[in-house]
């Protein structure tokens, strides 16, 4: 049934480009509108899913399936958000770059644009420590072309290998939703999808008791016993495939550095940390739908500014900058004049990544017009700031951006109240924080443990499930297993270290909203709008299916199908407290 | 507060007494690009504070007097930078040119910039409205163009000629009569390349057509002979292209009628005034064509036709021909292009709305008009400053179509105003929920409504 499946998506697949000479022939002699003809030409192997053509569009010149045609529209309506969102010139290029196959086949016409507007990441060979390290060439073999109907979303369901059965593994049979009920939960809150049983969901419900038996017996202490479980995760998850793989591997390697106490140097290396943090930027849309909804809010809460500055404190590569500059000039009136004050963490290695940073940015304003004034800030905690070193300037409208920051600091006690507290004494407009969704700050390990798993398994699993979207080319690249092993740091800490070094201390929204009312925080409501575009967006940027947003209470969440993932909260001083206080 | 090795630098600066030099030197034991602009008063009182301030690379920008230089020469831009700024010495000079920042890439940032900018409230883009008054495949036909022809269009006023002919759909001639029409090219005029492609009845023996019989006298007491001028903004579409060649196919069908398709020449490669050029030839060609003339009065009927730019044409090209006496009798203008410098108000309450935005209008404006010339020309605002009255002046009937949800609306009724102030026979047929495009497809009301008005206004000679 599987294989119906694929063969089905690959067949369509290569309609666009089998017919188009069909299509040129059709059309000299078409005429006059006799639209049947395009009916009996079309591919009988996709007929079965795909009902006639629309006839009147036919007769103009343009094939279109009648059950094609809320797609094409969606597609459309989807180019259509990009060309107002670009500017003047913003899609001209699709013009030049896009290989326009067969204009008379609209949907793949579409497609081919939509591709090219959201390429697929670059396929250069993933460099040898990261391939090994993750054990993960099998995929490789996976080489569908998959494209965004509804056959596709069946074999999309099935990430890595389980399709395309390559050698006689029984393992390789697994299926995402059913091996481990615990952690994905979709197979039972998505019936309508096709489950195929196969014999290592065993190993799979094995695989996960074990380690929780394994995390538990860590809280007990009892090292002995965690040792040799830990030994047999790495046994058990060597039989998996694809993302369960992975995430289990990681977490074996975690527990195994709590059990032998070798614990990871967490500050060692903040631009090895960017590095990761680009490729995970890149591969999926996480963070890029934090960098929008943030500058969304920013955007709006800049509205009539005439100057405005943005603290960000955690500026990495800046890349969520240029989007906002570029939003600014596109204002009535012109753009403001920006002050962003970046901040990072010291480099050992004494670069000066900050004002590199700055100066590209710099760079970028200056090619859009935008006059622009740039500090960077090295400061190993945020709650080293002090509102004076900001030197925020009289009649400034002013954000303060956090992207998966604050959590951090959870780890000392009072930092977090401080950093509300200096932010507070700025007066921004508005505060803008993204953070994780999920709690991985409970007092208990077993209890942070089993949180973890679940929540960085349907990562992995959103990872693998936008490259089997078609979208990525086949092999793993480079960005997605970088990405990985950007989440394999978080999981290794949350994991493996305690104390003030254990700083992945994600909590919920719903206890980031009790923080901030608690602190005298307003929230300020991201907007239907703001839901709406993300929303539209992510359906064109991130391949579609899986991911979804979600309101909630004013506030947007990212997650992959069921499971929020990422949470993006505005908050503003009430009138009344920003007056009064200073 | 840590600030790394750069507080340990600017310490010493202090401690060593430096407090003056403070810049110079931190510059010299970092080597980086620094400004210090902290007023000589503040010096002395940030005890506390002084961490901060070395610490803080201070670039001002003034965008607008470098940009051009720093776009192709980002070298010019740092070397003017610092030389605008006295506290830097040759050293940091020096140490900015070894820097990485020459060698980093900012197309970095480009990629950023693949993921949209967020739009501010104002802009939401209203997409459903259009989606809500068409059929679902008329809005995905007219969307595809709209797509289409964003692609094409070049901000810098050129055009994708060649990706538009790909893309455009074209049918050729067809002298087996399909449905009751057959159709030919015929050359106009060779010096232009002018063709016309010309539509007939096929009037009982349903075999294939010679030569001979292409050219064959009509036999009707009376026929009328629709010249058509396709639409396309001046820019886009042609005679062969296949909603054209649909549209008039269904016109020979509906009003019993020859049409000829004109293929005028398209801006921007061939601007104003061109297409009149063409379409005055083509009516000059018709004219004189003698196996077009009605049995009853041995004269052609003619009547122009076209939908935008097309309608446009139709206008200019009945001027002349009223000039020329040349008999023309009617005009159709479907959603005629016309325009004006000042912004009309369904311009700016349907910009963007239904299919068509200001600016894209505004392109092809600049694309037609001659190099130099407004939107007050009288190509685009007949009867506007620069325009011409037609008072006194015996201009054909004319049938003006107007869709209610086409931003151009203010001007084609403004162009039906004029006609009628100038006492001329105008009817308006006004269709409130009309988009543009809506007889591309035989799906609507609009379009039974439309060719059933054309059908009588053609007809109304005929005995």
């Amino acid at each position: 049934m599987k294989r119906d499946h694929s063969e089905a998506g690959s067949s369509y697949g290569q309609q666009g480009s089998s017919s188009s000479s069909v299509a040129k022939g059709e059309c000299s002699s078409m005429s006059s509108g006799k639209a049947k003809m395009w009916e009996e030409d079309h591919d009988p192997s996709s007929g079965g899913g795909g009902g006639g053509m629309d006839e009147l569009l036919a007769a103009l010149g343009y094939k279109v399936r009648n059950s094609d045609m809320a797609d094409v529209a969606q597609k459309l309506e989807q180019l259509e958000m990009v060309m107002g969102t670009a500017q003047e010139d913003g899609i001209s290029h699709l013009a030049t770059d896009t290989v326009h196959y067969d204009p008379t086949d609209l949907y793949s016409w579409v497609q081919s644009m939509i591709n090219e507007l959201n390429p697929p990441p670059t396929t250069a060979a993933a460099n040898g420590t990261s391939s090994s390290l993750l054990c993960s060439s099998q995929i490789e073999e996976n080489t569908s072309r998959a494209f965004t109907d509804d056959s596709e979303y069946d074999l999309r369901a099935i990430p890595g290998i389980a399709v395309y059965p390559q050698n006689d593994e029984p393992s390789n049979k697994r299926l995402k939703t059913n091996p481990v009920p615990e952690i994905g939960s979709e197979g039972v809150q998505e019936p309508s999808r096709p489950v195929v049983l196969v014999d290592s969901q065993e190993t799979g419900v094995r695989l996960v008791h074990t380690l929780l038996a394994c995390a538990e017996a860590v809280q007990q202490e009892n090292l002995k016993l965690a040792d040799a479980l830990v030994k047999h995760v790495g046994l058990l998850a060597q039989s998996q495939a694809g993302a369960m793989k992975k995430v289990a591997s990681y977490f074996a390697q975690a527990l195994a550095r709590r059990i032998y106490q070798i614990y990871p140097q967490e500050a060692m290396d903040s631009s090895f940390s960017d590095v990761l943090h680009m490729h995970f930027y890149e591969s999926c849309p996480y963070l890029k739908f934090a960098h929008f909804t943030a500058n969304q809010a920013i955007l709006e809460a800049f509205a009539s500014a005439t100057r405005v500055h943005v603290i960000d404190f955690g500026l990495k590569q800046g890349m969520q900058w240029p989007a906002l500059l570029q939003a600014l000039t596109l204002r009535p009136g012109g753009p403001p004049t920006f002050r962003l004050t970046g901040i990072g963490p010291p480099q050992t290695d004494n670069t000066d990544s900050l004002q590199q940073v700055g100066w590209k940015l710099a760079q970028l304003a200056q090619t859009i017009g935008v006059q622009f004034e740039f500090r960077g800030f090295v400061c190993s905690s945020l709650s080293d700031l002090d509102t004076e070193m900001l030197e925020i300037r009289p009649g400034e409208a002013v954000a303060v951006n956090s992207v998966f920051e604050l959590h951090r600091m959870l780890a000392r006690s009072g930092s977090i109240e401080k950093v509300l507290g200096t932010v507070k004494k700025i007066k921004p407009k508005i505060f803008t924080v993204v953070e994780q969704e999920a709690n991985h700050n409970g007092p208990v390990f077993v209890d942070r443990f089993t949180e973890a798993l679940h929540y960085y398994s349907s990562l992995f699993d959103s990872l693998e499930g936008s490259v089997a979207a078609g979208l990525a080319a086949p092999p793993p690249t480079e960005d997605l297993l970088m990405s990985e092993l950007y989440l394999g740091r978080q999981i290794c800490n949350v994991v493996a270290c305690e104390g003030t070094d254990r700083v992945e201390r994600h909590e919920t929204l719903t206890q980031w909203r009790a923080r901030m009312g608690s602190a005298g925080f307003e929230a300020v409501h991201l907007g239907s709008n703001a839901f709406k575009q993300a929303s539209m967006l992510l359906a064109l940027f991130a391949g579609g299916d899986g991911y979804r947003v979600e309101e909630n209470n004013g506030c947007l969440m990212l997650g992959w199908h069921t499971r929020s993932l990422i949470a993006t909260s505005a908050w503003k001083l009430p009138p009344l407290s920003s007056g009064g206080e200073s | 507060m840590v600030i790394s090795e750069v507080s340990s630098a600017a310490k010493q600066c202090y401690e060593e007494g430096k407090v003056q030099n403070c810049g110079g030197e931190l510059l010299k034991k970092i080597g980086r690009v620094s400004c210090p602009n902290k007023r000589e008063e503040n010096k002395m009182e940030f005890e506390e504070g002084l961490l901060a301030h070395p610490s803080t690379f201070f670039l001002s920008f003034t965008p607008h007097t470098l940009s051009p230089l720093l776009l192709f020469f980002p070298f010019f831009f740092l070397v003017a930078v610092i030389l605008n700024s006295p506290h830097l010495s040759c050293e940091v000079v020096r140490a900015c040119f070894s820097s990485q920042f020459l060698t980093s890439d900012p197309s970095l940032y480009l990629r950023s910039l693949s993921f949209p900018i967020p739009m501010a409230e104002s802009n939401q883009l209203n997409l459903n409205e259009s989606k809500m008054v068409v059929p679902l495949n008329m809005w995905v036909l007219i969307s595809n163009f709209k797509l289409a022809y964003n692609l094409l269009r070049r901000p810098d006023g050129t055009f994708n000629r060649d990706l538009a002919e790909f893309l455009d759909r074209k049918v050729p001639a067809n002298a087996s009569p399909v449905d009751g029409v057959f159709s030919f090219d015929v050359v106009v005029e060779r010096e232009t390349s002018l063709l016309s492609r010309i539509y007939r009845p096929d009037e009982g023996e349903n075999h294939a057509r010679t030569l001979v019989d292409i050219e064959k006298p009509v036999t009707s007491e009376v026929i009328p002979v629709i010249i058509f001028f396709h639409g396309g903004s001046f820019a886009h579409s042609s005679a062969d292209s296949a909603i054209y060649d649909t549209l008039c196919r269904r016109l020979v069908g509906i009003c019993n009628a020859v049409v000829v398709s004109v293929n005028y020449r398209r801006a921007p490669e061939n601007r104003y005034p061109c297409a009149y050029d063409d379409g005055w030839t083509a009516l000059q060609w018709v004219s004189s064509r003698s196996w077009l003339q009605s049995r009853k009065d041995k004269k052609v009927h003619i009547y122009l036709a076209g939908d935008s730019s097309g309608g446009n044409i139709v206008h200019h090209v009945a001027r002349k021909a009223v000039e020329s006496g040349v008999e023309v009798m009617g005009n159709i203008l479907l959603n005629p292009l016309f325009g004006g410098e000042e912004r009309t108000e369904s311009e700016k309450r349907l910009d963007g709305k239904y299919f068509v935005r200001i600016q894209d209008r505004d392109w092809y404006w600049r694309a037609f008009l001659p190099e130099g010339e407004n939107k007050d020309h009288e190509a685009c605002n007949p009867f506007g400053p620069k325009g011409r009255s037609l008072e006194g002046i015996p201009f054909p009937k004319s049938l003006i179509v107007v869709a209610g949800l086409d931003l151009v609306q203010d001007w084609q009724l403004a162009y039906a105003k004029g006609l009628e102030k100038a006492g001329q026979n105008v009817k308006l047929l006004y269709l409130e929920q009309a988009t543009i495009g809506f007889y591309l497809l035989p799906n609507n009301e609009h379009f039974s409504t439309v060719m059933d008005e054309i059908k009588s206004f053609v007809s109304s000679d005929r005995s």
